[in-house]
């Protein structure tokens, strides 16, 4: 049996105990709370190999024309990491949340969803055959769609959350149609089955729906506008939703099935959507002023980034970003949080102020930024470092990489610094309640502060830790010396310009924006413009289709009557007289007889 | 562990003195006149034979005792069905039966005449066995007072004309072998025999498509099964019908099987005209215990599609949809039961119950959602077997023509469903325990067969194949 799956059962527990709390509504947040230290100490004793069983658990569902559709589960290291990432997240999530959802009577229908999205995030990360991996795959769509609409009487949040559920919906059945495929190709849909048998032709279009499939999830270019929208979710959300789960679950996959896109020979595809997504993602980020749309886009920027290294087949450093990429931008989100709740929910940067406030905050948040940045010694240089080492063998892809850098680290910040001015305006001052900011927001940040700055440390032992893995031994994530050095040059040199423009305030740069650059970088709207195109051209076919769909309906009605008449006959045959009863019998009988015996079938 | 070693004869006996307890206390509960030991008394002894009967089951022995009963796969899975049944029927009537003592009696000769039928070795075993499970039922019916007189004497008569045909078929075979034991040979050398035979056969799917409810034969169902009170309906529905496709796959695959392509086609129209008659005449209903009677007409279709498949895939697939939709009828039947009883009968009357009982209204959903086939309930599951049995058994028109009547049928459970939920203020209605108690283990079965089948089609598979090792 599967034990791994017990992982999944703390968290599954706590959300429907916290749901039916309807007398003490504000106990839900510690029955999750308790849920998901569970599922880490559980998490734990799969990673310290406490729990008997082999590595890969298959459970056989049930079989149909010999294809097996089975439930399969694996402690492989890939796997561990993504659990490890997701079991840590989610405590520091919740506690984060009780500082942050404060009114009492949507605390259950938060911590059920949250606890339900994480059990998804769970599943996923165990999960190691294509069934296992889209049921949870389903539950992370449903459970993000409804924790984006959580704030469903806002004006933003339900049409935030149905483009988010548009975009991942077109991704699952494109995923789905893949998956199908696959079943049909290898009359298996175990990830080991499917790795272990070489790539034919039609697998090729298999693996290219999954990846598109993935690109929806991990929000890449054409599929990234709903992650910038998705920021109408609260704020524990997006910090969950951007660091561990659900857009991970996108570069997980392809990370899983990478030695299958080798040899299908569609990684130049996988770096080229990253790239494009990643220059996407800066561009947007440097132009954009809402606080947590800043984040979104340089999450898009991160994913892309994962995807490069993906596409250059370097999975140990894509995974080093991946897991470094979780604890600051966790960091940034909790930051953002913590500054908008201490300035009236106010999301513009330029009207956030006196963002110095609180100390632990600004230090927590800087720390974030820096590492971000890709600045030497904080975990995100090692990272960023891994991926543009791989990449100098390329000098475009280089040469792109050192610019997103640069840029990066100049969104990032400008994010920092225009809400450290200070404001005269004695309305907004008055309003503002850095002091109010409670501890249990500020505790999560100073542990994955820690976090940032101590994932520099465990560089080494991640990649020997991921490197283990027998499909894909390409070895270490070695960062050179001269990348180094120009990464953190170009990484200081943003900073610097960054704080010359927004925190000297020497605005002349962009007082007079060039129109043309700025619709340029932000292209959001062109993007939108787009897909609304795109929108109103289906409905162009929905409005033929409609004309069709009336001579349907007609005959449907016909039918639909004839049918009812028909069902008129019936019941005259039902009258209520026995006699009538019998002689549909005699009838039935001498049926059977004519058939048999004048008609012959015998 | 402490495993306790019996050899199969003591498991077999274990199983028959079971039977016999469960049979003995039903005939002496008029003495006593004790409810609530009778009812721990009976279900006990079913527990009991649940027990004895997958002991032998996974043994899986070959053993005829007399040359009466017969015990293998096939005939131990509908041991253990048809008691699970009963448990629940026996729960149902505790509170509801006008008189729970005397119908406790008849129960008890029904589930002998369901053990004799499931464990037949001979035919005279199953014409006594169908007819120890219709005229005793008939007889309960009418224990519940003058009102049910016209349902009680319908369904004597209309016994009495099926059990009579299944004799004159059984006399016509009693020249091949005077033992009429299953296992007799049908042979094809003499074409009187054979005429015989042929008309033997359709004697026996006559009386039997009576029981099994197949049109023509089948024009008293909804008469009845409306006139009926609810637990009856729902033993009616759930067990009464299911003996007959029982006793159906035993004299169709072990005494007929020369004449399986015969067969095969006649059950093929059978299920067609069952199927579209249900359906469609349940379209119309306003009366929600008719249209539910309508509906088990259209699921007998179904099920009779896994015998014109005559494949044991077939077979399996009809046994997998046998339990599946005897568990959805009787949680249905249970449920509008006490619907009944609160005098909420009509589609209007079943206006905004989600508002009044919640969990009535839940679960009568996915009863009807299972009975359309809907993943991941148990319908589900026995409706894909089904379809995918006759398309393997090249029959695709069948299949198709059953996949439109699934269409058909959304419409009338979809209408029962609208008016369930949409929004009229009225008053709470209370809760009946034993109903609940019936409708929660139907639920928690349907639910749970219906994500892991797995270990249902395994045991299913089995006793489909062990059909063919009796001849």
């Amino acid at each position: 049996m599967m034990i791994d799956i017990a992982v999944v059962i703390p968290l599954v527990v706590a959300a429907f105990a916290g749901l039916f709390m309807r007398d003490n509504e504000h106990k839900a947040k510690y029955v999750a709370l308790g849920g998901s230290v569970a599922s880490l100490a559980i998490a734990l004793a799969m990673l310290f190999n406490v729990l008997p069983g082999p590595p890969v658990q298959t459970f056989q569902w049930f079989t149909i024309a010999n294809i097996a559709f089975n439930i399969t589960t694996s402690t492989l290291p890939l796997n561990m990491l993504l659990l490890m990432i997701v079991a840590v997240m989610t405590p520091l999530v919740f506690i984060y949340s009780i500082g942050f959802m404060e009114i009492p009577s949507e605390q259950p229908r938060f911590y059920f969803e949250m606890c339900i999205f994480a059990a998804a995030m769970m599943l996923f990360a165990i999960s190691y055959s294509f069934i296992t991996m889209f049921i949870a795959w389903e539950m992370l769509g449903i459970t993000s769609y409804l924790l984006i609409g959580f704030w469903y009487r806002k004006d933003n949040a339900p049409t935030a959350a149905r483009k988010a559920i548009t975009t991942i919906l077109i991704g699952d059945i494109l995923m789905l149609m893949g998956i199908l495929l696959i079943g049909v190709v290898y009359h298996s849909f175990d990830f080991q089955v499917v790795l272990a048998t070489p790539v034919q032709t039609a697998s090729v279009v298999a693996l290219l729906l999954i990846l598109l499939g993935a690109f929806t999830k991990s929000a890449q270019f054409p599929f990234h506008e709903w992650l910038s929208d998705a920021m109408e979710g609260p704020t524990p959300v997006s910090a969950f939703l951007h660091s561990s789960t659900m857009v991970k679950a996108g570069v997980f996959l392809i990370a899983l099935l990478l030695p299958l896109y080798e040899s299908a020979g569609l990684l130049p595809l996988i770096l080229a959507i990253g790239l494009i997504s990643a220059i996407i993602g800066a561009s947007n980020a440097i132009t954009e002023r809402h606080i947590k749309k800043i984040l979104a886009y340089s999450t898009i920027e991160d994913l892309g980034l994962m995807f490069v290294a993906l596409g250059l087949n370097a999975l140990p450093a894509a995974m080093l970003l991946f897991f470094v990429q979780t604890f600051y931008k966790a960091l940034l989100f909790f930051g953002a949080g913590s500054l908008m709740k201490a300035n009236a929910e106010e999301e513009d940067i330029y009207k956030l102020c006196c963002s110095t406030k609180n100390k632990l905050v600004f230090y927590t948040t800087a720390i974030a930024a820096v590492s971000i940045a890709g600045i030497f010694p904080l975990s995100g240089f090692f990272g960023k470092g891994a991926v543009e080492s791989a990449a100098m063998g390329n000098i475009a892809v280089y040469a792109m990489l050192l610019v997103v850098e640069f840029a990066t680290s100049i969104y990032i910040f400008r994010w920092l610094f225009i809400p450290m001015r200070k404001s005269y305006d004695d309305s907004i001052i008055t309003k503002l309640s850095y002091g109010a900011i409670p501890k249990s927001m500020t505790a999560p940040a100073v542990v994955l502060a820690g976090a940032v700055i101590s994932a520099s440390l465990l560089y080494q032992s991640v990649i020997s830790y991921i490197t283990p893995l027998g499909a894909a031994a390409q070895g270490s994530a070695p960062i050179s010396l001269a990348d180094a050095i120009i990464a953190n040059v170009l990484a200081l040199a943003g900073l610097c310009t960054a704080y010359y423009i927004y925190r000297l305030g020497h605005r002349r740069f962009i007082a007079n924006p060039n129109k043309n650059l700025f619709a340029a970088m932000y292209n959001s709207t062109i993007v939108n413009a787009a897909y609304l195109r795109i929108v109103r051209s289906v409905g162009a076919v929905a409005a033929a289709l409609s004309a069709l769909d009336f001579a349907f309906d007609a005959s449907i009605y016909a039918l639909g009557t004839a049918f009812t008449k028909a069902g008129y006959l019936a019941r005259r045959m039902v009258n209520g007289q026995v006699n009538s009863y019998a002689l549909a019998f005699v009838v039935g009988f001498a049926a059977l007889l004519f058939v048999v015996f004048v008609i012959g079938i015998a | 562990m402490v495993q306790i070693a019996l050899s199969v004869m003591e498991n077999v006996y274990i199983l028959l003195s079971a039977i016999s307890a469960f049979v003995l206390f039903g005939v002496i509960a008029p003495l006593h006149k004790r409810k609530k030991l009778q009812l721990t008394l009976s279900t006990l002894s079913l527990i009991m034979v649940v027990i004895g009967a997958s002991y032998v089951f996974t043994a899986s022995p070959f053993v005829s005792t007399v040359s009466l009963f017969a015990i293998y796969p096939f005939s131990m899975f509908f041991v253990i069905l048809f008691s699970i049944a009963l448990i629940l029927i026996n729960i149902l009537s505790y509170r509801n039966a006008k008189d729970y003592i005397q119908f406790s009696t008849m129960l008890s000769f029904i589930g002998l005449g369901l053990f004799a039928v499931s464990m037949a070795n001979s035919l005279i075993t199953i014409l006594l066995g169908i007819e120890l499970v219709t005229i005793p039922t008939a007889f309960a019916i009418l224990l519940n007072g003058k009102n049910y007189v016209e349902a009680a004497v319908k369904l004597f008569i209309m016994a009495a004309i099926g059990v009579s045909m299944i004799a004159f078929a059984i006399v016509l075979l009693f020249p091949l072998d005077p033992q009429l034991s299953l296992s007799m040979t049908i042979s094809n050398s003499s074409s009187t025999a054979t005429y015989l035979s042929l008309l033997s056969l359709l004697l026996f799917i006559a009386g039997l498509s009576f029981d099994a409810s197949l049109f023509p034969f089948n024009l008293w169902v909804p008469d009845v099964y409306a006139g009926a009170p609810g637990y009856i309906t729902a033993l009616l529905a759930g067990v009464n019908k299911k003996i007959a496709f029982v006793a159906l796959f035993e004299i169709l695959f072990i005494v007929m099987a020369p004449f399986s392509s015969t067969f095969a086609l006649l059950f093929q129209g059978l299920a067609i005209v069952t199927m579209f008659f249900g359906n469609i005449a349940a379209m119309i209903q306003d009366n929600v215990k008719r249209l539910f009677a309508y509906s088990s007409i259209s699921q007998a279709g179904y099920i009779a599609i896994g015998l014109a498949t005559a494949t044991a895939y077939g077979i399996s697939a009809s046994i997998f949809q046998i339990a599946a939709h005897m568990f959805m009828i009787i949680g249905t039947f249970a449920i509008v039961m006490w619907l009944e009883q609160k005098n909420v009968k009509t589609l209007n009357d079943y206006n905004g119950l989600s508002a009044r009982n919640g969990f009535a209204a839940l679960s009568l959903t996915v009863f009807m959602l299972s009975m359309i086939g809907m993943p991941p309930l148990m319908g589900f599951v026995g409706k894909f077997l089904l379809f995918t049995g006759a398309i393997s058994a090249n029959l695709l028109p069948l299949a198709v023509l059953a996949i439109i009547n699934s269409f058909i049928s959304v419409y009338y459970y979809a209408k029962v469903i609208l008016a369930m939920y949409s929004k009229r203020e009225r008053e709470a209605l209370p809760a009946d325990a034993s109903v609940n108690a019936v409708v929660w283990i139907c639920l928690i079965l349907i639910v749970l067969l219906g994500i892991y089948p797995q270990p249902l089609i395994t045991i299913t598979s089995i006793s489909a194949a062990s059909l063919q090792l009796l001849h």
